[in-house]
């Protein structure tokens, strides 16, 4: 159903798409790689392949299936090139547990997540309640504005004046911008 | 299994070599790490959006027809101005000759160099910047706290140490800067990508975000990238093959005639075309003064064995 819906063209279903397998396949690929950059890199390479390929796209089996291949495909690809650096072919081949890499790795992300809730915290107060409830409790513009008892394009321009904050204060987070001006297709 | 084990099987698999006991072997390998613990679930609900919303935002600025979320980030319409900029090229093609506008913007300090022009420049800190042909290097005149420069093109720093040990900046782009104490560097930003040689003393390269990668370069280092700064390269290089422009001269070593046309055109502005594609491919080693440009295309033909003709600014590379 997705898939087929991926093929005409459809960005929710390939939204939808990402958000159900993303996961799956970022945990699958840091087993096996130990190294978050590439095992982001694999990741945005195979989703932006289903994107580019979806027309021409021929998936004899499960789309599942498909993207667990195409994952394994890439891990296969990664460590012969060599990009996995010499020294992480011991914890590759032999560490059976959960290594410094692990802890290192999810720190990344956390400060990442910090740095914009950090931001946020920073909007004027009635601004960061109508982004908190627009992009955390995801509440559409008019059950804001009737939970807030403000007219509907109200809450309009103070979504944009948050969002234009938020974009300047971050502006060297290039991914943060963007993530900004696409979360309303991504609810 | 051994690495090197594992490196021939990977090998076989691509060639479709494995026996049956090979590819089970290969296969029984990738299972076993499916026992390691999963590295999403000890993130907090607030890290696991960040990777989500961070691969997912990357995923689409790859994908170009989906929308466009790309980008003019930061003052574009401010101190680089496109229309001075072509203005300028303009009257190089006609007048043929470099020339450099010195402007104050809205408080910056603009300054750029023509195809060909090399110039140095004086920072107020005393810092040296050797700008390579069109090239612009801009600075907020009031330079406070932080010393930082923004550069499209190439330059040379020699970055001088402050006593109160302020930091030195080379922004050149949005995701990308590098940070300096007392050094000397070359770092170039071009079309076909942004590259860093590190000669002396030690910077910090900036990916991407405030709380993004860090890469800490070392004498005689290499860093480049294409468009993400993420996706670099590091490596050891001669690093005077980088920085001779700056002695008024180019020093090739097994340099294909593909990078010598992207240089041609990057510095002075000169298209090239071959008659044949695979003359391109063609390597060439050796210095080549770079003080006229009918020499340092002379120097070039010489060292390949090609014929150059030039008109205007379109060369034509033919075998000789």
């Amino acid at each position: 159903m997705l898939l087929a819906r991926l093929q005409t063209g459809d960005g929710d279903a390939f939204a939808a798409l990402y958000r159900k397998y993303w996961r799956r396949l970022f945990d699958a690929a840091y087993r096996r790689i130990l190294l978050r950059e590439e095992c982001e890199e694999i990741i945005q390479e195979i989703f932006t392949d289903l994107w580019t390929k979806r027309e021409t796209l021929l998936i004899s089996v499960s789309l599942e299936a498909y993207l667990f291949g195409a994952l394994r495909y890439s891990i296969y690809n990664m460590i012969r090139s060599r990009k996995v650096r010499e020294a992480y072919f011991d914890y590759l081949l032999q560490m059976p547990g959960e290594d410094s890499n692990y802890i290192e790795d999810r720190l990344h992300y956390e400060e990442l997540a910090l740095a914009l809730e950090n931001s946020i915290q920073k909007l004027p107060e009635k601004l960061r309640k109508v982004y908190q409830l627009s992009r955390k409790e995801h509440l559409t513009y008019k059950e804001i504005a009737e939970q807030e008892n403000i007219p509907v394009d109200t809450v309009e321009k103070q979504m944009g004046r948050a969002l234009k904050i938020l974009r300047e204060n971050l502006k060297e987070f290039a991914w943060a911008w963007i993530v900004l001006e696409i979360w309303d297709l991504y609810p | 299994m051994e690495k090197d084990r594992l490196l021939y099987l990977l090998e076989n698999d691509k060639k479709g070599l494995n026996s049956p006991e090979e590819a089970a072997e290969l296969e029984a390998w990738y299972r076993s790490a499916d026992h390691r613990p999963a590295f999403t679930e000890g993130l907090s609900v607030e890290g696991l959006s960040a990777l989500e919303d961070k691969m997912f935002a990357r995923i689409l600025t790859e994908a170009p027809e989906r929308t466009e979320p790309v980008v003019p980030l930061g003052n574009t319409a401010g101190w680089f101005n496109w229309g001075k900029m072509a203005a300028a090229i303009l009257l190089l093609v006609v007048a043929g000759i470099g020339i450099y506008v010195f402007q104050r913007q809205g408080g910056r300090i603009v300054e750029r160099t023509g195809f060909g022009e090399t110039r140095v420049l004086t920072l107020p800190d005393g810092s040296e910047v050797t700008l390579n042909g069109n090239s612009v290097l801009s600075y907020d005149a009031g330079w406070s706290e932080m010393r930082e420069v923004r550069l499209e093109g190439e330059g040379y720093f020699k970055v001088v140490h402050t006593a109160d040990h302020r930091k030195f900046r080379v922004r050149t782009g949005d995701d990308f800067s590098l940070d300096v104490l007392g050094t000397q560097f070359n770092i170039s930003k071009r079309e076909r990508g942004t590259r860093i040689v590190l000669d002396e003393g030690k910077v910090q390269c900036n990916l991407g975000s405030p709380a993004g990668d860090t890469l800490v370069l070392r004498p005689g280092e290499m860093v480049q990238f294409r468009k993400t700064p993420a996706d670099y390269r590091r490596e050891r290089v001669e690093t005077g093959l980088y920085s001779a422009w700056k002695d008024h001269k180019l020093v090739f070593k097994n340099t294909s005639l593909r990078e010598v046309s992207a240089m041609l055109q990057d510095t002075y502005g000169l298209e090239t075309e071959a008659s044949q594609p695979e003359l391109l491919d063609r390597q060439i080693s050796g210095s080549v003064p770079t003080d006229n440009v009918e020499l340092l295309l002379e120097g070039i033909a010489e060292a390949s064995s090609v014929t150059i003709t030039r008109d205007g600014d379109q060369l034509m590379m033919t075998p000789k």
